[in-house]
């Protein structure tokens, strides 16, 4: 069990997997006081089990992340402290941009950027389906 | 006032609360109205537009959003969107707790807050018209006068010359509020093609919405600002409150705050006891008051338990009614991607009827609202992709959203109170479930609804079709209904509570029938027309 310091340093690391992973950049380490401020107020005082491959690149959250209605409890509790970075995200100054319109976007680039997130999903897919396979 | 015995004391400071109490007020009527009267907890922050709200490069706009306690990080998905907001927080705090509530099958509602549950009002209006009063002893003529009454004083928006005009009922109008382009879409398009929508039981009209158009002393019009969910704030979408501060400057009007009616104690002499509990002071004993007549008006549960305990009907289930609802979102493939609104109203846009084709009572209600109100990360959750992509995807698809929420009549569902006391205190358990009949209904109108909205150039979102939890809405009614063969938690056609008289029903607690309409109005305009009775009756 991870306590004090331990707990500190393993909470900025999920959330810096995490924020980072819905972001798209490095969040400022602003973000990651909410995101560990928020955990507290939620009552979420576990840290996450990530996988030492996702918290060294967090992308690889796509291989793991549950689609549509989580089914397990470890996935039940990443989908939870995903929906928690997507919303301090948004309403953060640096998430604003990546989750809002800003002025100077036009609308093939949003469109665009749909079709790129959606054709990484379908190929993160099979392996999705494998890692999934291998965890049974 | 102060000192001198109320002619009638009223429990409950929400919209039937507050209707009740004008015509007592105006007829000179001494009033006191007893609630917890619980306020805001902290002031708004920022002003201005969603947008600039978002968009303005400040790092306090989560506080504004989310709440200093991030109460609006809930992982629970909600209905209605309102009920996560975090200035609404103290709208439903402590409810369950002092009523001693449990729930099994439906999420419990209620408000103990200065205005009840009209803080964070969707603001649909709607007036109950002909076939509706089945199974009322009232007719659409009685309500008349109260519905129009209660229009002027809260404010309407909405127009008299559309198909839903005469459906939606005659009450004075403030000019409407503009539409959102993905509605005003759909309405263009609906003029075009009406006949082939009518063919799948669809009527198509505008919303009326309790939001002002046109300034008042007290209120200003709406700013089109967006940020209908998050707390108007020009006090455009009417609340009970606003009528709470009319009131109390009429001589003749006191409010006592602070105040948790526990019961209500017949006397053998005839009046009533009422022991409250001064929740301002906790620890001390029960105040007591003598009263000669109550109105209840604490919501239905509310308003029910306090009826179940000064009958004694303690420990045997009564019926109680709900409001099965459902939600669906449309996107229209021509606004993927568009800029947002900068500028709009983010509550109801347009409404729809749809017919089952049975009894002229039995079909289907709902509202279509713009999207651009809500956040991107709340519409993340109902994407089955990965965060990343699924934020991507909300944002092209936000401006093309259009949500529409739908009601069936209260007799696709079934629901009961029961309340029981123990050396621990009250218990009260609500229970509802919906009846096989709610999932036909379910399939009719996503029938309807996807077919008929493809029509007019918006398509069903795959998965977007829900279920709501019975009650999340707020819409519980039905405890004390007004009925003509009695039953024996029941009032008559004046709102009096048999077996209590003077204590008078005037809440949702007394409508004996749900038709797909939102109630709320119709709860006001009887809660009106009870309390004009009442002074007729002491007048006489």
């Amino acid at each position: 069990m991870v306590v004090g310091r331990g707990l500190v340093d393993e909470h900025e690391r999920e959330a810096e997997a995490l924020l980072t992973y819905v972001l798209g950049c490095q969040p400022s380490s602003v973000l990651k006081n909410r995101y560990r401020q928020a955990l507290v107020v939620q009552g979420e005082g576990v840290v996450l089990n990530l996988h030492a491959f996702a918290l060294w690149c967090p992308a690889l959250l796509r291989l793991i992340e549950p689609r549509g209605e989580p089914r397990t409890a470890s996935q039940v509790s990443l989908a939870r402290r995903l929906n928690i970075a997507m919303a301090l995200v948004e309403t953060s100054t640096e998430g604003v941009d990546r989750m809002r319109r800003p002025a100077n976007s036009t609308r093939l680039a949003i469109v665009g950027r749909v079709f790129v997130a959606l054709a990484l999903d379908l190929v993160s897919l099979p392996i999705l389906v494998l890692c999934r396979s291998l965890g049974r | 006032m102060r000192d001198l015995a109320p002619d009638v004391v009223i429990i409950g400071s929400g919209p039937a609360g507050v209707s009740a109490a004008w015509p007592l007020v105006e007829a000179g009527l001494k009033v006191l109205m007893l609630d917890q009267g619980r306020g805001p907890d902290v002031p708004r922050r920022i002003d201005g537009p969603l947008s600039h709200i978002l968009w303005q490069q400040d790092d306090s706009q989560w506080r504004e959003l989310l709440g200093e306690a991030m109460t609006g990080l809930g992982g629970a998905r909600h209905t209605t969107p309102k009920m996560k907001v975090p200035q609404f927080g103290y709208v439903q705090r402590g409810f369950e707790e002092a009523y001693g509530l449990s729930a099994d099958g439906v999420r419990l509602t209620g408000s103990l807050a200065l205005g009840g549950l009209s803080n964070m009002w969707g603001a649909g209006s709607f007036c109950y018209v002909g076939a509706d009063f089945t199974d009322y002893p009232v007719a659409a003529e009685a309500l008349g006068p109260s519905y129009r009454a209660v229009a002027e004083r809260v404010g309407i928006s909405g127009v008299h010359d559309d198909d839903l005009a005469a459906f939606l009922g005659e009450v004075p109008l403030q000019p409407p509020l503009p539409l959102h382009e993905n509605a005003a879409s759909l309405l263009a398009r609906y003029g075009s093609r009406r006949t082939a929508i009518e063919s799948f039981g669809l009527t198509l009209g505008r919303t009326r919405n309790a939001v002002l158009t046109i300034d008042r002393p007290d209120r200003s019009a709406c700013a089109l600002d967006k940020m209908c969910l998050w707390g108007c704030r020009q006090n455009a979408i009417y609340s009970a409150t606003y009528d709470v501060t009319a009131l109390c400057r009429k001589p003749n009007f006191v409010l006592r705050r602070g105040a948790f009616v526990e019961h209500i104690v017949p006397l053998a002499q005839g009046g009533y006891t009422l022991h409250f509990r001064d929740v301002d002071q906790p620890g001390t004993e029960c105040v007591t008051l003598a009263a000669a007549r109550v109105m209840l008006a604490a919501g239905a549960i509310g308003s029910a338990i306090l009826a179940i305990d000064a009958l004694g009907l303690h420990g045997k289930a009564q019926p109680i009614l709900l409001h099965p609802a459902m939600a669906f979102a449309f996107v229209l493939p021509s606004r993927v991607g568009a800029p947002e609104e900068e500028r709009g109203f983010a509550l109801g846009q347009l409404a729809y009827r749809i017919d089952f084709g049975g009894a002229p009572h039995d079909y289907a209600f709902g509202v279509v609202f713009s999207a651009e109100g809500l956040l991107a990360s709340d519409l993340t959750q109902y994407i089955p992709l990965s965060r990343p992509a699924a934020a991507a995807t909300a944002r092209a698809l936000l401006p093309a959203l259009l949500v529409a929420n739908c009601y069936v009549p209260s007799d696709c569902a079934e629901g009961t109170i029961t309340c029981w006391r123990d050396s621990e205190g009250r218990h009260t358990a609500v229970r509802g479930r919906l009846l096989p009949t709610f999932d036909k209904r379910f399939a009719q109108v996503r029938r309807s609804l996807s077919r008929g909205f493809a029509r007019l150039g918006a398509y069903l979102l795959p998965g977007s079709a829900k279920r709501a939890e019975l009650g999340s809405d707020g819409h519980y009614v039905g405890a004390i209904p007004m009925n003509v063969e009695p039953r024996v938690l029941s009032s008559t056609v004046d709102g009096e509570v048999r077996g209590l008289p003077h204590v008078f029903a005037v809440d949702g607690a007394s409508l004996p029938r749900l038709t797909g309409k939102h109630p709320t109005l119709t709860i006001m305009a009887n809660a009106d027309r009870i309390a004009r009775g009442l002074v007729e009756r002491l007048s006489a």
